[in-house]
């Protein structure tokens, strides 16, 4: 957390044209102005005072933007609900088709439809997230007026309409990772097919529907659940930038996306923070869960 | 009870037709515990594998016929095959350590199984998981069953595996190298529990072992394997009082005596095991024999049975007196017996 910090802030000091101080004053600032806010905002201290400056603003909640100069916290506060019912969403969508299309790639492993998935999937992987969007908004939303166009409806406010607003967006984040699960699980799976207690199931005489789901595919899922974490918290934490941008949802990662193209060095900072943050919650989280999915766990840990 | 006759089992590769199995043929009957010995690669796990249809695969073809009570199993379907593992032949594997789910409890796996070919409620399942776990010398089997492979040791997990063979009553047990993973002081205990299974009911069990000394100790008839094929078979006092075919003395003088007069140095044989993908016409251990003819490496020779002993066949060109003369100058020379 700490490296993180450090390394946003000072990434941010080297941008050539980042001096805060001119984009504060505006296009027609005095040389007088600019001096006064360069003043008040401290930005004639040295760097690592300045960190200090903005870190004890940060955990003491007061940190506000230099562009419209709110606070950050209550910004990231208000596009939470937003971001987390993309993520719900998505993250379910994702999870269950990556299994399944993975499952049943690797059931038909080397025949039609196993190849067929696996340029499915492949294109899935390979199309820009923007992309995806862009084309299905076009396609359901303007040529057909199933969906919205954008934006974002809070689900205490009228539920249908949440989920209207969300199905799109929650479509064009799941295609990568739909892409990219199930290629993962299937390849877990071949592997674990070539194990030896499979082979014990076999020899039991269990059918084969049974041995394919109690033993190869419960133990590749454990894998996966856990990269699973991490990518949900990930878009919790405002990584889905693209999605939310195309599909103006205004949560954590479309404000993320305004706040790089004003060089707005607060909220960048404090919204890579809280997606680390996240991240290293999840994962602790997952590790937590690793304890009941996988007993051998228990053991060594 | 299992007639197998000229079995055999190529396998597709990359750099051609591997024959793993090449016209293996024996028999085992009610009670009886075969041995089948060899080296890696000699076909002896694929044999017994190829038994239960564990090694159907799309480049696998196959020979031969093995009778098993009214079924033959070579061309038996997969459901078929499936109604076979367990009840009639149950198999225990080489490594205990992983042939047991690792994240399933080993009642559970025990349960399983009984469930998948008989009509009993979990209760009732669980609870003769709980008998076989007492009954195979597992302390404590009302609290064990709930336990994980990785909590037990290798002998424990071993006796699992041997549990979990015996939970739907099969009348043939196919135990592949199953002490071979484990401590010394462990596999005299997993081979006395093969044997009291035998004394207990007439359970026939096929044992896959590289290891001699386990052979004299447990098996009633011995299948000495090598390239593929069945070099000797012959009962096992008779196998060792007089081995016939020349690989036989090689896996003998191999193996270390402690009732010996004198220490000897333990024999290797020269060169390594054949190729299965372009093994030589003839007889497959003829690049490594000491004694061979020219004509040895080009035609295979026939089973031929030993005169004494009608239930002694081994595949060896040489005369009856030359095998007598040489066996005991390799003998000799090695100072064994």
């Amino acid at each position: 957390m700490f490296a993180i910090s450090v390394f946003t802030f000072f990434i941010f000091q080297v941008i050539p044209n980042g001096d805060p101080a001119l984009r504060l004053a505006g296009q027609s600032a005095t040389p007088q102005t600019i001096a006064a806010i360069i003043k008040t905002w401290g930005f004639d201290k040295p760097v690592y005072v300045q960190y200090l400056d903005t870190m004890e603003k940060i955990f003491t909640g007061t940190v506000v933007s230099y562009s419209q100069q709110v606070n950050v916290l209550s910004q990231i506060q208000r596009g939470l609900p937003a971001t987390i019912s993309l993520a719900l969403g998505a993250g379910v969508i994702w999870l269950f088709w990556g299994i399944v299309l993975g499952a049943s790639s690797a059931v038909r492993a080397g025949r039609f439809t196993d190849r067929l998935l696996g340029v499915v999937a492949l294109v899935g992987v390979s199309t820009p997230t923007f992309v995806v969007g862009a084309v299905s908004l076009y396609f359901f939303a303007y040529r057909v007026h199933i969906f919205p166009l954008s934006g974002y409806v809070p689900f205490f406010q009228d539920p249908w309409e949440w989920f209207m607003h969300l199905v799109l967006p929650w479509f064009s984040l799941s295609v990568v990772y739909i892409g990219f699960y199930s290629r993962v699980l299937r390849s877990n799976m071949l592997d674990a097919l070539h194990e030896d207690f499979v082979r014990t199931a076999r020899a039991k005489g269990l059918t084969q529907r049974r041995i394919w789901l109690n033993h190869v595919l419960r133990t590749s899922l454990i894998p996966v659940i856990s990269l699973w974490g991490l990518d949900f918290a990930a878009v919790i934490g405002g990584g889905a930038i693209l999605v939310e941008v195309v599909f103006n949802l205004d949560g954590v990662g479309e404000y993320a996306a305004e706040s790089i193209m004003t060089l707005d060095i607060p909220p960048i900072l404090v919204i890579v923070m809280y997606g680390a943050f996240l991240v290293v919650l999840v994962a602790a989280l997952v590790d937590i869960l690793y304890v009941v999915l996988d007993p051998r766990v228990r053991l060594n840990g | 009870m299992l007639q197998v006759e000229d079995l055999r089992v190529s396998f597709r590769t990359e750099e051609g037709e591997v024959k793993a199995v090449d016209g293996v043929s024996f028999s085992v009957e009610p009670g009886e515990i075969l041995a089948v010995v060899g080296e890696s690669g000699s076909g002896k796990s694929v044999t017994a594998m190829t038994l239960m249809g564990l090694t159907r695969s799309p480049n696998a073809t196959f020979g031969g016929t093995a009778h098993f009570g009214g079924t033959e199993l070579i061309g038996a379907s997969e459901e078929q095959l499936r109604r076979i593992r367990g009840p009639e032949i149950a198999m225990i594997f080489q490594n205990p350590m992983t042939a047991l789910n690792p994240v399933q409890r080993i009642g559970d796996q025990i349960v399983e199984q009984i469930r998948a070919h008989e009509r009993v409620s979990r209760a009732a399942a669980t609870e003769r998981a709980v008998q076989l776990l007492a009954r195979v010398g597992i302390p404590r089997p009302r609290e064990l069953v709930r336990s994980y492979a990785h909590e037990l040791s290798g002998g424990m997990r071993q006796r699992v595996m041997i549990g979990l063979a015996l939970s739907c009553s099969p009348r043939l047990i196919i135990a592949d190298e199953p002490t071979t993973a484990l401590d010394v002081t462990i596999q005299a205990q997993i081979l006395a529990e093969l044997e009291s299974l035998r004394a207990d009911s007439d359970v026939s069990i096929i044992l896959i072992t590289h290891d001699l000394g386990v052979v004299s100790q447990v098996a009633d008839r011995v299948l000495v394997m090598y390239g593929g094929r069945v070099v000797e078979q012959s009962d096992v006092d008779d196998l060792l009082d007089d081995p016939q075919h020349p690989y036989t003395w090689a896996l003998l003088a191999s193996v270390p005596r402690v009732d010996g007069e004198k220490p000897r140095r333990l024999a290797s044989i020269a060169g390594s095991p054949p190729s299965l993908l372009r093994p030589p016409p003839g007889c497959h251990f003829s690049p490594r024999c000491p004694h061979r003819y020219d004509d040895c490496s080009n035609v295979p020779p026939l089973a031929a049975k030993l005169v004494a002993a009608p239930r002694h066949f081994d595949r060896c060109w040489l005369t009856a007196e030359d095998k007598l003369r040489l066996r005991s100058v390799d003998f000799e020379r090695i100072g064994a017996k």
